[in-house]
């Protein structure tokens, strides 16, 4: 069943987000925080397709990559503007996702996933190579934080690390919700049904070649809008974000979190990222660690962590529910 | 006998390589009828059925509905015109809600599909038709459950469920009692007629005490042809169809 955060957990979620930069008291932790919520947006965006059509992509990072790319072309060449470099990333991904989408949704599974793989692999190869445009493998340094504001009027800079955690959070926490929107309306349900039987869906008289396309699309521009976030947060970026196992990568937030559960890709995000830092302090090889854990989790809790966890909950609660189990 | 056919096939045929799974059927089914295919296993029941949906392609002949060629539409499309079918083998959402099954399906006929803002409970209308249409296929009571805890007959039930909430003028069910109980059979079979008053139904089914007491024509389908058609008393008083497949039965 589709498990959905509740409103406890949504809140105190988001308090501990809005508290965090109090909590950590530490510009290094800041940061951390501020990259766990743009890969929390990269890793839902993802899971529309893998978790709820059912499309499992391995070229997601195509659109980290092509986000930042098109932000930092936006604000370091044409005009420095925060808004305008986001909603470049997020247009550039939206039509890129277009073009592929129209190829790759007339497949399914290993097929879908290889030909997801391939477009990332020639775009990477386009920003190796291309280097009038991208800088080829040094990539773009020094992409700006544009202040953000009204003209004339005021204007909020972004430079200190509390600032542009904030700015991030309330930017990806609108996406998020969007998402979430998407995830439980109508049309997400039918994204839901796809996953389970995706003939019969054309039996009910929809095209399922369309719906998958726009499942497509959406994911694509949620993904643009993190790589134009990650982007602007990391000051520089190279063709490594657009390198296949960096899609991998995703799809290993999505499965530790649970793919299930619509957050559950958020926490699995923060996981990850979490045990990269930490383990990257006393060992380079901080990817075993991760594999290890994700080889304990297919073996015993193969609905990811924040998913079974949900699952406890949902059970344990179950007398006080008024019946709609099936989606809580 | 002079209503404009519903469902009119012409020299409809489908090959698998050497294999003539069906073969030039002329098939036409009048307004208002409930119609019976019968045949052995393997004669092309289902595959019939399926070129009438738009889920295979003819290898040659035509599908027309209310006059209308719809060879080679998508199966989507042969939906949207009005013809809805069931399948042999279940074939639901299995980790979606039982209500959610039915109300993608209501959803789907009503265009609202598309809405991706709005929150699905908040379609309250298209909620009370699916537990209507529930109601009427028994399992009202199991809305809330996943499709996991229904019993292989409730599985049959919600099959049919999803399909009449496209509310098609043209309803195709493909053995729609298969592996049912005896009890589970007849109910469902009191729901065919019950479907037939005001909808034009063919169907497939196994148990010819069945079929010769509810169909209004029966169609014989053997080796892909239809090799005799008529009233269920014509049927069973034609030689060929004794000697080809009805034997002792009847
Ligand atoms: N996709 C396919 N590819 C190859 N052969 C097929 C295919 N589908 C059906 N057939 C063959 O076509 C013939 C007709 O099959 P079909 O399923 O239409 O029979 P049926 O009358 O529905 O049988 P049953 O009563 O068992 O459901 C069979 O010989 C079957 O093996
Ligand atoms: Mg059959």
């Amino acid at each position: 069943m589709e498990r959905i955060p509740n409103r406890f957990g949504v809140t105190v979620l988001l308090g501990l987000a809005v508290l965090a930069p109090v909590l950590v008291q530490n510009d290094y932790y800041i940061q951390l925080c501020t990259e766990i919520l743009i890969a929390s947006l990269l890793a839902i965006s993802l899971n529309f397709l893998i978790g709820y059509t059912g499309l499992v992509s391995l070229g997601h990072a195509v659109y980290l990559g092509v986000g930042a790319y098109a932000f930092a072309l936006l604000t370091k060449n044409v005009y420095p503007s925060m808004w305008a470099g986001l909603i470049v990333a997020g247009a550039s991904c939206a039509l890129l996702a277009w073009f592929m989408g129209v190829f790759c949704v007339r497949l399914a599974g290993l097929y879908f996933a290889m030909l997801t793989l391939a477009f990332s692999q020639v775009v990477y190869t386009v920003a190796y190579y291309w280097r009038d445009v991208t800088g080829g493998d040094d990539g773009m340094l020094g992409i700006p934080k544009p202040e953000i504001g009204i003209p004339g009027a005021f204007s909020i800079s972004l430079e200190s690390f509390t600032n542009f955690y904030y700015f991030v959070l309330i930017i990806v926490a609108v996406l998020i919700f969007l998402a979430w929107k998407i995830a439980n309306s109508p049309f997400g349900r039918v994204l839901q049904a796809i996953r389970e039987n995706p003939e019969r869906v054309e039996f009910i008289g929809l095209p399922v070649h369309r719906y998958k396309l726009f499942a497509f699309i959406i994911a694509g521009t949620l993904g643009g809008f993190a790589g134009g976030l990650y982007s602007t947060f990391q000051g520089y970026i190279s063709p490594d974000l657009l390198y296949w196992t960096q899609s991998g990568e995703i799809v290993l937030m999505t499965i530790l979190g649970g793919m299930y559960s619509f957050l559950g890709p958020a926490f699995g995000a923060g996981m990850l990222l979490f045990i990269r830092d930490t383990v990257l302090n006393f060992m380079e090889y901080w990817r075993i660690v991760v594999g290890g854990i994700l080889v304990l989790l297919v073996l015993f809790l193969p609905g990811g962590i924040l998913g079974s966890f949900e699952g406890w909950i949902s059970r344990l609660s179950i007398g006080g529910n008024d019946g709609d189990e099936t989606r809580s | 006998m002079a209503t404009k056919p519903v469902l009119e096939t012409r020299s409809l045929t489908k090959s698998f390589g050497s294999l003539l799974a069906v073969n030039e059927v002329d098939y036409r089914v009048p307004e208002g009828e409930l119609c019976a295919v019968i045949g052995p296993n393997g004669a092309g029941k289902t595959t019939f059925f399926n070129l009438i949906s738009g889920k295979l392609e003819p290898t040659a002949g035509g599908v027309f509905f209310e006059g209308e060629d719809i060879t080679g539409f998508p199966p989507h499309a042969v939906v949207k015109k009005g013809v809805g079918r069931s399948f042999q083998i279940t074939n639901i959402f299995p980790r979606l809600s039982v209500l959610d099954n039915v109300r993608i399906a209501v959803l789907a006929r009503r265009g609202k599909t598309l809405d991706m803002f709005s929150p699905i409970e908040k379609h309250t209308e298209e909620q009370d038709e699916a537990l209507e249409i529930l109601g009427e296929v028994e399992l009202e009571h199991k809305a809330h459950h996943p499709t996991t805890e229904l019993g292989h007959g409730e599985r049959r039930n919600l099959e049919l469920g999803i399909t009449l909430a496209l509310e098609p003028r043209l309803i195709l069910l493909d053995e729609p009692t298969a592996g049912m109980s005896i009890e589970e059979t007849s109910s469902t079979i009191d729901l065919v007629k019950k479907i037939s008053h005001d909808k034009t139904v063919v169907f497939t089914e196994h148990d010819m005490s069945v079929v010769f007491s509810i169909a209004d024509r029966i169609s014989v389908l053997h080796q892909g042809s239809i090799i005799a058609e008529g009233t269920p008393d014509e049927i069973r008083n034609d030689d060929l169809v004794r000697l080809a497949y009805l034997g002792e039965e009847v």
